[in-house]
Order: C-alpha cells, then structure tokens, then sequence
C-alpha cells in the first residue's frame, strides 16, 4: 500500500495555463477551446487541442532546451514552484528527484529542424537535439527549473507514459533514494503525431464523442501537468494510493478488444490501494473517441466496477498522448481540492448523447455533478497505450483539501 | 550530513546476461570486446530473432530486433516465471531513425505509413516483446541522457523491493543515429543491446546512490562500463552521472 501526498499541482492545457481558469473550464464542460489544425500532408482540418496563451521563451542558462514542450513545462512548473521550493529547502536539492512522461518530447523543435535541412541542407543555429528534443532532457530541464539534483528520468510509453510515472516516482520514495519527486507529464502538438494517427484512421474531423455511437476518432491536445509527491506524513490532503500497470501482449497498435490488459491494470491499481471497487468514487477514463478503446474501456469498467460515475475529459483539451495520465490524475486532484459541503465537483462526460447500445451501460457525469461522499473519496484515471501498455492511477482525498 | 538513506547500501543481483551487436553478435565475442580484445572492423548485420515468427519480425525496428534478439535468448537460457518479471527497457534515443524517415516523408508530402508510426514510439521494442513473449506484466521504458542505464537500475530495485520473489529483465538498446542526427547525438560504437536478468535479496553486489566519489561519465554507454567490472575482478565501480552516479560493491 501507498500513501504520499500530493503536496502541489500545475497545469497548462487548452482550457488555460492556471489553476482557476482550467477548473472553471473543466466543471463546466467547455469544449469551445478546440481549435481548427490543417494536417501537413493531404491538407485536411481537424480540431486540436492547442494551448491558446503566449508561453514564456526560455532564457539565460535554460535557452539551448528552449522548445514549445518545454515552455509547457515551464508553466506548468511556475504553479509549483513555491512547492518545490519548500521542499528542497526541507530535504535538500538532492533529496529531489524528477520523473516525467512524455512521446513526443520537443519533437515540434526537431521537426524545424529537420524541415530547414530539408530545404537547405543545414540545421539551424542553437538547435540542440539532446536538450530539446531527446526523451531524457524533457526531465532534466525541470530539474534545472527546480534547481534539484536527484535522480532525474524520463519515462515514455506513449499515451500512458505520465500515468506510469506515479509508480516510479513512488518507488523513489519507497526506496529511499528521494525524500521529493516533481512528477507528471508533457506533450507538444506537432505535424508527425497528427499526420500518424491520421494514418491509423484514428483522427475525427468534428469534436470527439467517446463513448456515443457516432463516435470516429479521437482530437490531439498539448499541455503539461507537475506534481510534487513527498514521503511526508500527512493527515489531510490529496494522496497517491496505488497504480496498476499491465500489457495486454494481443497487438502493436490496437487494445485488447475484451479489454482484458486495461481490466488488470485497474485491479492491480485497486489491490497496491488494499481498495475495494466499491471504494471508488469518480473514474476518469482513457475515453479517446475511437471506436476500438471505447468499447473495451466501457466493457472492462463495467466488469470492474459496475456501475461508477465516470467520464472522459478529452473533448475538452483533445488527447494528451504523453501527457495525457498526468493531466487526468490532474483533474481528479482538482476536483478532489474543491471538494466542499454541497459536494465535489466531477468533470461532465462531453458528448453528442447518443448511446451506443452496444455497450455497457455507464453512470457518464453531466455539467454540474457533485459527489455527496462522506469520508475518504477516491478517483481513479485510465491510460492506455501503444504495445497494450495499460495504467491506472487511484487518488484519494481526506479531510479539508484545499492546498493551494 | 548526509541523508541516512544516502549512505544505505542496496542489493541486486544479476543472475545472467546476453548481448548482441553487428560486430559482436555474440555474447561471449561481446564480453571479450569488454574485456579488451582488439576491435572488430563495423560490420552491417541484422540480429537472426529465430524465435521470433516471420510476420512479426518483418514489421520489427532494427532496435526491436536486437532487444528481442537479447531478451529472447536470455529467457531461453534460465527458466524464468514471466508472470514474475517485470520488463525495464532502457533507450537515450530508441527510435529515432523510424522519427527521422517519417518527418522525411512529411516534408516530401508522402502519406505516412500507419506500420511506421506505430514503431516511432520510444517503447516500441518493450511492445514487440510483449507480444513475442505474451509478457502481460509490468513493462516501462525509461531514458535519462547519460544516466539511462543507472536510473533503469533505481526503477528495477523498486520493483524487486516491492515483491522479493519477483525479477527484471533490464534492456537497454542503441543505433546509430541518421543523417542529420548524427551530427547533434551522442552515438553509440555500434548498434548494440544488452539484456540484464536482475533478482533482489543479498549475496550478489551492493550499491549507494550517490557514488562515493564523484566519477565523470565515461564516453561509453555505461551498461558496457558497469558489465566489464561485472566481468572482472575490481571490488568497487564508481559509475558517474548527473544526480552523483553510483557506485557499486561486489
């Protein structure tokens, strides 16, 4: 079993790059902040999930990482930075490890780069692929922004990539090796992952719907989501309480279609959490829109848990990729620290209504839902991925949760 | 002072290893490289995966071909529980030449092949090995720059801490980077991969984090440095990195 605060949260997404904007956002529903993106091959729009604000250019000693992803990641971290600075003051700049998921790393700076020797047969001047773009260096520009010299790395398993790296972080701390880990999870839109999984015939052109009928594919977002993780005991506040991973060992690119591999991973979360099913108050699902995870992800919840409020919240910030689990386990926090007497507050299921009889029926959030929990409340979010790599995050909230 | 659980000493034991490499495509050729046997001139070859099936091995990434050519021949060397095994793959730049051949067909305007992009992710060899071995247990691919090979060690000692009777089967994979990556990456003498079969519990080496001296990185992927004291007789490596390294006892 597993217990560590969740002492702080950052997030930068197509709902905002703060905290209040993207939980005013979020409740409600909005998915007006997807934006039109033209593919670079064959010219089709589809909707992305970009983030809307001017991100800050990283300067001074962080220039040769200065990238979109990692000006994602600078925003992100401005929201914990206090955080982490109490921390490394209590423990020490060693104590502090960084563990970050991601896919795409600074691919947007590569593919300029590669878009300018293309054309010219050179790379542009300050462009560094192993701080902008190679995986290991989407971690160590946060432990430079953190000025935190633990153990830093980069876990990347596409789309569960930020879910995965809660039980490594975790394991730091188990081990003994740091008494802090900054954790989470960034992604960048770039031109390969959508011309990729338009190949796949995975891309919608409209808004996503998962779990309608009329569902056909899933949007790309981009942002960052940081936490601070510390082996500190606490009585009240927002607790990691297990992760459970598993592969489904059936295909390369497509989920088990029983969903045997995410149903593993959500017992296995629920079993590191010594919790029952039933303990479970809100899951936020993989929910892509595509038809193939969708029906699996309802098939393998409805086994789990029967019946248990859910949704999908990416409709409103597109799919994350990398990024995805970390941003998803940051809704749920969120939603757990706005917990209040009327209730807590669930993001709402965005979608067309229409059901699809074809799968199990599921208790999917509406605007303005609230959980009426007394005691304990726990969410648990789903990431599935590329090579059936499944993970599932459960965190748990006690007493007055409001941090920050 | 330092921080109690800075100066503990953490045991791992490696039970087996295997390596393959187009100069050295065996491992015992592999270890007298290590081991300071002259340098074999860079061949151009592909790992053979007998025991991977043909319709698998010809959607295979040459990084997937050589993890699979590794850990396949070490699950086949001792009799392992895979149930019980937990797959760490450790990669600074794993498929970086599927990335480079798409966003050359990207900016041709050629449609991008579904197969390929499916193979650009950085775990894509973990995938295959999922799907070769029916492995269904944990599986995570980890890159750290310099430090890949140590921080695959942390994760894999967590893993075998939180269940004793378990084991890791560590692989850590590199190619030679593309034209024009080639010019900007830190590259690898020659494409290799080499699998590490990890079990916990004392009676093999020790280690503290961070190293007792502080020790530069060597210019070398640090799996060959950490196998050849392996290999020798040396009670103490200090292997560097950025967070301080490791150093390791027999």
């Amino acid at each position: 079993m597993i217990d560590y605060p969740l002492t702080a949260v950052g997030l930068v997404n197509a709902l905002g790059d703060n905290r209040a904007a993207i939980s005013e956002r979020l409740f409600r529903g909005d998915t007006s902040r997807m934006t039109p993106c033209r593919l670079k091959v064959g010219g089709e729009t589809v909707l992305v999930g970009r983030v809307h604000e001017d991100l800050p250019v990283l300067g001074g000693e962080l220039a040769p990482f200065d990238c979109r992803n990692n000006r994602l990641s600078a925003v992100a971290f401005g929201q914990i930075e206090r955080e982490v600075a109490r921390v490394r003051d209590t423990f020490g700049p060693a104590r502090i490890g960084v563990v970050i998921g991601t896919s795409t790393a600074g691919l947007d700076a590569s593919e300029q780069a590669f878009a300018r020797w293309h054309a010219e047969g050179s790379l542009p001047e300050g462009y560094t692929l192993h701080l902008k773009h190679e995986m290991g260096g989407v971690s160590k520009v946060i432990a430079r922004l953190a000025g935190v010299t633990g153990p830093t790395y980069t876990v990347s398993t596409a789309c569960s990539s930020s879910a995965k790296v809660f039980a490594s972080a975790a394991g730091l701390l188990a081990s003994g090796f740091c008494d802090a880990v900054i954790t989470g999870g960034v992604d960048v839109l770039c031109q390969l992952t959508l011309n990729g999984f338009e190949s796949l015939a995975s891309l919608c052109r409209g808004h996503s719907l998962p779990m309608s009928r009329n569902r056909t594919g899933l949007n790309i977002g981009e942002g960052a989501a940081l936490f601070v993780m510390t082996r500190e005991c606490r009585e009240h506040g927002v607790f990691l309480r297990g992760v459970g991973e598993s592969c489904d060992a059936y295909h390369m690119s497509a989920p088990h279609p029983e969903g045997t591999g995410a149903e593993v991973a959500m017992r296995a979360a629920l079993a590191q959490a010594d919790l029952q099913a039933a303990d479970i108050h809100y899951l936020n699902f993989h929910g892509t829109g595509t038809p193939l995870n969708d029906a699996m992800e309802a098939k393998a919840a409805a086994r789990v848990f029967g019946a248990v409020p859910c949704s999908s919240t990416k409709p409103m910030i597109g799919h994350g990729l990398g990024m995805a689990g970390a941003m998803e386990v940051a809704f749920c926090q969120l939603a757990l620290e706005a917990a209040e007497a009327q209730g807590v507050p669930v993001p709402p299921h965005c979608w067309d209504g229409v059901v699809d009889e074809r799968l199990p029926v599921l208790p999917l959030t509406v605007p303005g839902q609230r959980l009426d929990v007394v005691g304990p409340i726990r969410m648990m979010s789903n990431s599935f991925a590329f090579g059936g790599n499944n993970c599932s995050v459960v965190i748990e909230a006690r007493g007055p949760h409001a941090q920050n | 002072m330092s921080h109690p659980d800075s100066v503990a000493r953490h045991a791992l034991n490696l039970v087996a290893w295997r390596a393959w490499s187009a100069p050295y495509p065996d491992s015992s050729d592999f270890e007298a490289y290590l081991l300071g046997a002259a340098p074999t001139p860079a061949v151009d070859a592909k790992p053979a995966n007998r025991d991977v099936p043909p319709r698998l091995r010809r959607r295979c990434t040459f990084v997937s071909r050589m993890v699979l050519e590794t850990a396949c021949a070490l699950t086949a060397a001792v009799p392992i529980d895979l149930e019980r095994t937990h797959l760490l793959f450790g990669s600074r730049n794993s498929e970086i030449n599927i990335l480079r051949n798409l966003l050359n067909d990207i900016e041709d305007g050629e449609a991008v092949s579904p197969t390929a992009f499916g193979n650009s992710v950085h775990h894509t060899a973990s995938g295959y090995f999922s799907l070769v071995a029916k492995h269904r247990g944990i599986s995570r691919t980890i890159s750290a720059n310099d430090d890949t090979f140590t921080c695959c060690l942390l994760d894999s000692f967590d893993l075998l801490r939180r269940q004793p009777d378990s084991q890791v089967l560590l692989v850590l994979a590199e190619e030679q980077p593309l034209t024009p990556f080639d010019q900007m990456l830190t590259c690898p003498p020659f494409p290799f991969a080499v699998a590490l079969l990890l079990r916990g519990g004392e009676g093999g080496m020790h280690f503290r984090m961070p190293a007792e001296t502080p020790t530069a990185v060597r210019d070398e992927p640090s799996v060959f440095t950490f196998l050849r004291w392996w290999l020798g007789d040396a009670p103490v490596l200090h292997l560097g990195g950025d967070f301080g390294g490791c150093t390791w006892y027999r």
